[in-house]
């Protein structure tokens, strides 16, 4: 259920908690496109049943404060929402 | 409600019907608003009401009647912060202005984010059926198909029970 965006910057290992409705979200991802920044991500609304369960439990031990986008940067820093300026910031 | 609401715009001249009542205004960013709309028309198909398309819904309308368009988080949304959470909805000030409306922090209590049981939830799922859609894989869990598959279009007769 995760899926992959290839691309020339593998620095950090970028992973992103989405849903497939959210427009922020869609932003995000196309921001990261455009920035050529490698990355996976799990569109949480997709998934059913257990399978979701298991990924919004591991989503608040992530970022207890919760919301979509969540970007989760080498497995311990997050960036949740669209912010473009953080996002640069942190990845380029 | 998804009985005569069947495009996105249906859904915007119910959604501009509401707004005019209430003195809401809309984001001018109108292919935001569109990629918006087909968004809350897909969680109107999927789960028979349009709940907010950047929370999740839990499918279960007693947990997510806060989410529905607008939510209850909205009006003080664009108080405090000038635009909803979506940004769908934005202030008087943002409408008039050049001003963009950005992602804003998520007002939605926290136990309502988390502190839903999980395990509560799937033990309730299971005894519901679960359906999958032949054409593109995509699973929905109910007592009744979808009326067509929210993630590729197919008719709900392309569902077939998986047990």
């Amino acid at each position: 259920m995760i899926k992959h965006v290839n691309g020339k910057n593998d620095k950090k290992s970028v992973f992103l908690y989405t849903l497939s409705t959210c427009v922020w979200c869609k932003k995000t991802k196309q921001l990261l496109i455009d920035m050529g920044i490698k990355y996976d991500y799990i569109d949480v609304d997709l998934l059913v049943g257990a399978e979701q369960d298991k990924v919004m439990k591991e989503l608040s031990n992530v970022n207890p404060q919760g919301g979509f986008p969540t970007i989760l940067i080498n497995k311990v820093k997050t960036i949740v929402g669209f912010q473009p300026d953080a996002i640069r910031e942190d990845l380029l | 409600m998804s009985g005569w609401i069947n495009t996105t715009e249906e859904l915007m001249d119910y959604l501009r019907k509401n707004a005019q009542e209430k003195g809401y205004y809309f984001n001018k960013d109108s292919s935001f608003v569109n990629e918006l709309l087909k968004s809350l028309l897909i969680n109107l198909k999927r789960y028979g009401y349009a709940s907010c398309p950047c929370r999740l819904s839990t499918g279960n309308y007693d947990l997510d009647s806060d989410l529905i368009c607008p939510c209850v988080y909205m009006e003080d949304d664009v108080k405090k912060y000038g635009s909803c959470f979506c940004a769908l909805y934005v202030s008087k000030d943002i409408f008039e202005s050049v001003k963009l409306p950005a992602s804003i922090p998520e007002s939605r209590p926290k136990d309502k984010l988390f502190g839903i049981d999980y395990n509560n939830i799937s033990a309730k799922r299971t005894s519901e059926k679960k359906w999958k859609c032949e054409i593109c894989g995509y699973e929905h869990l109910g007592n009744e198909t979808p009326k067509s598959c929210p993630k590729c279009g197919a008719p709900k007769e392309m569902f077939k029970e998986i047990k």
